[in-house]
C-alpha cells in the first residue's frame, strides 16, 4: 500500500490567486483516513478557498489536490459522490421544506434514498419540522439541515466549514458526537472552525494556515506537547532555584512576568508532568505559591498565526484597542 | 428521480411561478373580453378593428391563431423575466454550489435545469391558452358574436402543431434570460437584459433602416414570433399578416438559437468559478 493510499485528502503545493490577491501560497495537507483533521487559521488564511478547491468549485492556479486516493483536478464527478460537504453558509431552496430540499439536493450527485432522507431528519433532530418552508428556518435550524446534506450520500470524508455555526449548546454536543461516531466508524472529518476548544475536544490532527500557507501540521496532542508550557510562581529571591530545577527538567527556564511579590517562571514541560515539576522544587527546598500547567489549542494558535510585526496602532488612553485578525490586506 | 423531474417540482412550488402564470392569464382574458366589450360599446370605431378583425379574434377557428398570438406575447415577456429569476436564485441562494459540491456534473445540471424551466414554460402556456378559449367564448359572447366550436376536432392537429411551435419559440426565446442570467450569476442582470431587449426590438422596428432590419430579423425576439407561423388578423391587430421570415426556417433557426444559448450557458458554467 502506497503512503498515498492511506491519505483520505492531501494536497501538494496547493497555490491559488484571485486577480493579484494570492490566496493560497503552496499548502501542503496529508490528512490520513478515519480521523478528524482541524483546520484552522484566522480570517483570510485562505481555509475557505481550501474547501472552495477541494469540491471542484475553483480550480488551483498550481499544485494537486488528491481526495480518497484519486487525483482530483475538479472535473472527475465520482470522486465527490464519496465526499460530503458543508462550505461557507446552508444553502437552500427557501420556499421548499427541509424534506422537499433533501429531496431535491439529493437528485444531485449519487441519488439519495428516501429512507437516508428520513434518518438523516431524525438524526439532526429535524422531523419535527421537516414540512416547514426552509424560509421559517433559524440560522442554527439551516446549518442542522446542512450538515444532514453533507451526510446524505454516507460520504467517506466529509468537509465541513464552520459546522457549529448557530448552533446551541445541544446541537454543538450532538454535532461533536455525530462527527467523532463517524471518524470511530473510519470515515475522515475535515473540519474547519473558529471555536478552538471545540476543535481541540474534537481533532485527531491539526493543521494551521496562516496567509495561505501552512504554519504547522501534526497529531493535536503532540503539537500541544511540544508548546506545552510549566508555569511556576515563586517568590524572588526563589529564582535562582527554581529555574535551576527547571533547568534540569527541561534545559531552561526562562522568566516571564514579573511583579512586586512573586516571579512567574515557565518552561517548555509537558502537562503530564506538573506534578514532577512539583516534586522537584519541594524537594529543593522551593514551595511554589502557583503552577499551571498545560497548553490550549487556543495559545498555540495565537503562538503560531500572529503576524510578524504588530499592526495595531498606538490609542489614546481609554480607546477601544483595533483587531488584529491577520488578515490579509 | 431524474434532475429535470425533480427541477420541475423545485420551480413549480415557487410563488413566482403562481404570479407569473396568474398575470399571463390575467392579460389574455383581459384582451379577449375588451375587444369584446369595445366592440358591444361602441362597434369597429370603439375598438379601432374592423368586424373581420373582430371576428377574427373572437370566432373559433381563427380565435385559435388570436389567442396564440396573445398567449406567444404575454408569455415572452413574463416568460423571460420569470427564467432569468429562476435560474439566477441558482447563484444567489448557493444551490449550484451544493450540486456541484456533491459531484454533479455542471452541464448536465444546467441543462436539466433548462429543461425543467421549458417544463414549466409549457404548463404556463397551456394554462394560458385553456383560459384563452374560455375568454374568447367570453369576449365573443359580450360582443354578441357568433363564437363558433372551439371543440372542432377537425382543428385539434392543426392546433397541436402551433402549439408545438410556439412552446420552441418560447423556450428559444427564455434562453436569452436563462443565458444572461446564468452567465451574470444574477437575476437581476437577466431581467434588466431582458427589458431593454424588450424595448430595442420594439424601438429598432420603427427607427432603425431597412438593411438593419433585414438582419435583426434573425435576432430571438423576432425569429421566434416568425416560427409559430400564425395567419395575422384580416387588416391590423396585433400579428404582422406576412411574417418576416419563412415559418419553418425561422423555426430552424430559433432552434439553433436555443440550442447554442443553452450550449453557451453550459459551457461558461462549466468553466467559471463558483465562489458565491
Amino acid at each position: 500500500m502506497t503512503a498515498s493510499a492511506t491519505l483520505a485528502l492531501s494536497t501538494t503545493d496547493l497555490r491559488k490567486s484571485y486577480g493579484r490577491q494570492m490566496a493560497l501560497d503552496g499548502l501542503s495537507l496529508e490528512v490520513p483516513s478515519g480521523v478528524v483533521y482541524g483546520f484552522l487559521g484566522p480570517n483570510g488564511a485562505g481555509k475557505t478557498t481550501t474547501m472552495r478547491l477541494l469540491t471542484g468549485l475553483i480550480r488551483p492556479n498550481s499544485g494537486s489536490i488528491s481526495l480518497l486516493g484519486r487525483a482530483f483536478t475538479g472535473s472527475q464527478h465520482d470522486i465527490l459522490h464519496d465526499v460530503g460537504a458543508l462550505i461557507e453558509s446552508p444553502s437552500f431552496y427557501p420556499h421548499l421544506s427541509a424534506r422537499d430540499n433533501l429531496t431535491v439536493i439529493g437528485a444531485t450527485g449519487r441519488r439519495a434514498a428516501k429512507a437516508r432522507i428520513d434518518e438523516l431528519l431524525e438524526l439532526v433532530g429535524l422531523t419535527d419540522r421537516a414540512g416547514d418552508r426552509v424560509s421559517r428556518y433559524s440560522f442554527g435550524m439551516k446549518q442542522r439541515l446542512g450538515i444532514a446534506v453533507a451526510l446524505l450520500n454516507d460520504p467517506k470524508l466529509l468537509l465541513l466549514d464552520e459546522p457549529a455555526n448557530g448552533l446551541d449548546p445541544v446541537g454543538i454536543v450532538n454535532l461533536r458526537d455525530t462527527l467523532k461516531a463517524l471518524a470511530a466508524a473510519g470515515k475522515t472529518v475535515f473540519i474547519s472552525s473558529h471555536i478552538l476548544p471545540e476543535v481541540q475536544q474534537l481533532a485527531d490532527i491539526v493543521g494551521i494556515v496562516a496567509a495561505g500557507r501552512l504554519v504547522t501540521q501534526g497529531p493535536l496532542e503532540e503539537l500541544l506537547t511540544s508548546q506545552a508550557l510549566i508555569r511556576v510562581k515563586v517568590c524572588p529571591e526563589e529564582v535562582a532555584g527554581a529555574s535551576e530545577v527547571l533547568s534540569k527538567l527541561t534545559g531552561g527556564g526562562s522568566i516571564e512576568t514579573q511583579d512586586p511579590d512573586a516571579v512567574w517562571l515557565s518552561a517548555r514541560i509537558a502537562a503530564n508532568r506538573a506534578a514532577e515539576v512539583n516534586r522537584a522544587l519541594v524537594g529543593a527546598g522551593i514551595y511554589a505559591s502557583g503552577l499551571e500547567a498545560g497548553s490550549d489549542l487556543e495559545s498555540l494558535f495565537l503562538q503560531l498565526t500572529a503576524p510578524p510585526e504588530p499592526t495595531m496602532q498606538p490609542t489614546r488612553p481609554g480607546a477601544i484597542p483595533g483587531w488584529n485578525s491577520g488578515v490579509e490586506s | 428521480m431524474s434532475l429535470a423531474i425533480v427541477g420541475i417540482r423545485k420551480f413549480w412550488t415557487r410563488s413566482a411561478t403562481l404570479v407569473s402564470i396568474l398575470l399571463v392569464i390575467g392579460f389574455v382574458v383581459l384582451e379577449f373580453v375588451a375587444v369584446g366589450a369595445g366592440y358591444r360599446s361602441g362597434g369597429t370605431a370603439s375598438t379601432g378593428l374592423d368586424k373581420d378583425t373582430v371576428t377574427w379574434f373572437l370566432s373559433f377557428p381563427t380565435a385559435f391563431d388570436a389567442i396564440l398570438v396573445i398567449v406567444y406575447e404575454f408569455v415572452a415577456i413574463v416568460g423571460l423575466i420569470y427564467i432569468a429569476t429562476a435560474s439566477g436564485s441558482e447563484w444567489s441562494w448557493g444551490t449550484l454550489k451544493v450540486a456541484v459540491a456533491r459531484g454533479e456534473s455542471r452541464w448536465h445540471y444546467t441543462v436539466s435545469t433548462f429543461a425543467s424551466l421549458s417544463i414549466i414554460l409549457l404548463a404556463g402556456m397551456l394554462i394560458a391558452f385553456l383560459v384563452g378559449i374560455a375568454a374568447v367564448v367570453v369576449g365573443a359572447s359580450i360582443a354578441g358574436l357568433p363564437v363558433g366550436n372551439p371543440a372542432d376536432p377537425a382543428q385539434f392537429a392543426q392546433v397541436a402543431v402551433k402549439l408545438a411551435r410556439c412552446w420552441i419559440a418560447l423556450m428559444a426565446l427564455t434562453s436569452v434570460g436563462y443565458a444572461v442570467a446564468m452567465i451574470a450569476k444574477n437575476q437581476m442582470a437577466g431581467i434588466g437584459t431582458v427589458i431593454v431587449y424588450f424595448v430595442v426590438s420594439i424601438l429598432s422596428q420603427a427607427l432603425l433602416p431597412d438593411i438593419i432590419k433585414q438582419v435583426l430579423k434573425y435576432q430571438p425576439f423576432n425569429i421566434t414570433a416568425d416560427a409559430i407561423g400564425l395567419a395575422g388578423p384580416p387588416t391590423g391587430g396585433v400579428a404582422s399578416s406576412a411574417a418576416a421570415v419563412e415559418p419553418n426556417l425561422a423555426l430552424l433557426i430559433s432552434i439553433g438559437w436555443l440550442v447554442a444559448l443553452v450550449g453557451i450557458t453550459a459551457l461558461s458554467v462549466e468553466r467559471t468559478e463558483i465562489t458565491g
